[in-house]
């Protein structure tokens, strides 16, 4: 008898032993699919970086909406990731005016402007691991996947770079988190080349598509789980409230020490030099 | 499984092996599973909450520090995936248990063997989430209440109160209350 038996009721104990009976009986009559290479993603070799979700999710997702001025269709190459160039260090600490939106979901939250409707907003789906977080601006996004499934318990997927629109002047602000299976070494990889309050975070630029990429607690830079930033736009003005997006952003304190760099307490930044 | 072989799997899988992987998964999953189908109370969901949670770990696994940790580690996602599952269909109401809707495999008969224990799963309808979780947990996954508290995150003290006022939950919602 272990210790919590002990501590119940003979009615108590009675309604326990029923439960489990039925949770192994149910479960023996319909068993978990198990089976060799049912639980291997495959798509996990072939996604490109940010671009995450199930086909039927994107395809609820690509929608296209609130392109209030006359739309520029500019095809673009999303997700960056590390792609980018990097850019000089950068120093920020904007706040949006006004009373901004605030996504909150778990683990991260963010500040983003009013005129910025919520594109994509993660579903934490029953289609299963979500790695866009959420999609904010006056444009369009959709992902660019394609999936299927190969017997009853087995699926693949297979996403070329986001399709992204922008109005002129306009933007749209993807934020995405970046993850793979295979591990990836503690490197010491910490140093930032730009700070925008108190996120230390690493800045690419590529065209019109400018990065950040946020170290999740006790993370490096280039690990799994790490935030991305990415937004799409070419007018000065947008892109200074999407560094505010960033310095807005934070992280829920971590709660599960197994995760991270040894080396790294979960409040370690380093400021760009 | 042993400790080393399969802190050794972890490794071969964090390096993108595959099968090392599935081998993990496989010696785990019944007893989760389990545990999983008591938060959601539906073959179907919980199959896909063992797909769903299986992703996630595949794509986290360069996350986890310590290979030691993987059951645990896996047991976590998991449940949480069950209870963030269950709370999703509690609000928007749109999934119904419906046995019939899946596909027959074979073997016992899953709806007799719903029905054989239907006052039991209808009663953990009226419990929340993190009710049902603690149950699975100590009585589907048969975990001791030092594993529960682990998987829940959740110090030992608060796991075995949890375990004892959801047992109590369970019993009155079963009419077993008075039998003592």
């Amino acid at each position: 008898m272990s210790t919590d038996e002990t501590i119940l009721t003979p009615a108590e104990r009675q309604s326990a032993e029923k439960l489990r009976t039925a949770l192994h009986d149910i479960a023996a009559a319909r068993p978990v699919r198990a089976g060799s290479g049912s639980f291997a993603p495959r798509s996990a070799h072939t996604r490109v970086v940010g671009a995450r979700l199930p086909l039927g999710l994107a395809a609820a997702l690509a929608v296209v909406l609130f392109a209030t001025t006359a739309l520029v269709v500019l095809p673009r190459q999303g997700s960056v990731g590390s792609q980018g160039s990097p850019s000089p260090a950068q120093t920020a600490g904007a706040t949006l005016p006004g009373t901004p939106g605030h996504y909150i979901d778990g683990g991260l939250s963010f500040d983003y402007p009013p005129e910025w409707p919520v594109i994509s907003g993660t579903d934490n789906g029953a289609e299963g691991v979500m790695y866009v977080v959420a999609v904010v601006g006056n444009g369009s996004w959709s992902e660019n996947c394609q999936s299927g499934s190969q017997g009853s318990s087995s699926w693949w997927m297979n996403c070329g770079a986001d399709i992204v629109t922008v109005p002129s002047g306009g933007i749209v602000v993807k934020v995405y988190r970046w993850g793979g299976g295979p591990a990836v070494p503690c490197r010491g990889d910490t140093q930032a080349n730009a700070t925008f309050g108190p996120n230390a975070v690493r800045q690419t630029v590529n065209g019109d598509v400018t990065s950040w990429e946020i170290r999740a607690p006790g993370n490096e830079f280039g690990q799994p789980n790490n935030i991305f930033v990415e937004a799409h736009t070419s007018d000065a003005k947008q892109l200074a409230r999407a560094q505010a997006l960033v310095t807005s952003f934070r992280f829920k304190p971590i709660e599960d020490g197994s995760i991270g760099c040894p080396s790294m307490s979960p409040d370690a930044l380093t400021p760009a030099s | 499984m042993e400790g080393v072989v399969e802190q050794e799997l972890v490794l071969a899988a964090r390096l993108g092996d595959e099968v090392a992987f599935a081998r993990l998964i496989e010696s785990e999953a019944p007893r989760i599973y389990r545990a999983v189908l008591a938060v959601v109370r539906s073959p179907e969901d919980a199959q896909e909450v063992m797909q769903d949670a299986s992703t996630r770990a595949w794509r986290q696994l360069g996350g986890l520090r310590d290979a030691g940790n993987w059951p645990a580690w896996f047991r976590r996602i998991a449940i949480r995936q069950a209870i963030d599952r269950a709370g999703r269909v509690k609000r928007r109401q749109v999934r119904e248990f419906n046995f019939g809707s899946i596909e027959d495999p074979g073997g016992p008969d899953p709806t007799a063997a719903w029905a054989r224990h239907a006052t039991v799963m209808e009663a953990l309808a009226g419990l929340s989430a993190e009710d049902r979780a603690v149950l699975g947990l100590r009585y589907g996954a048969d975990l001791a209440v030092p594993e529960v508290a682990a998987t829940l995150g959740i110090p030992l003290g608060s796991a075995k109160s949890r375990l004892h006022r959801a047992t109590g939950r369970l019993a009155a919602a079963m009419g077993d209350s008075h039998e003592y």
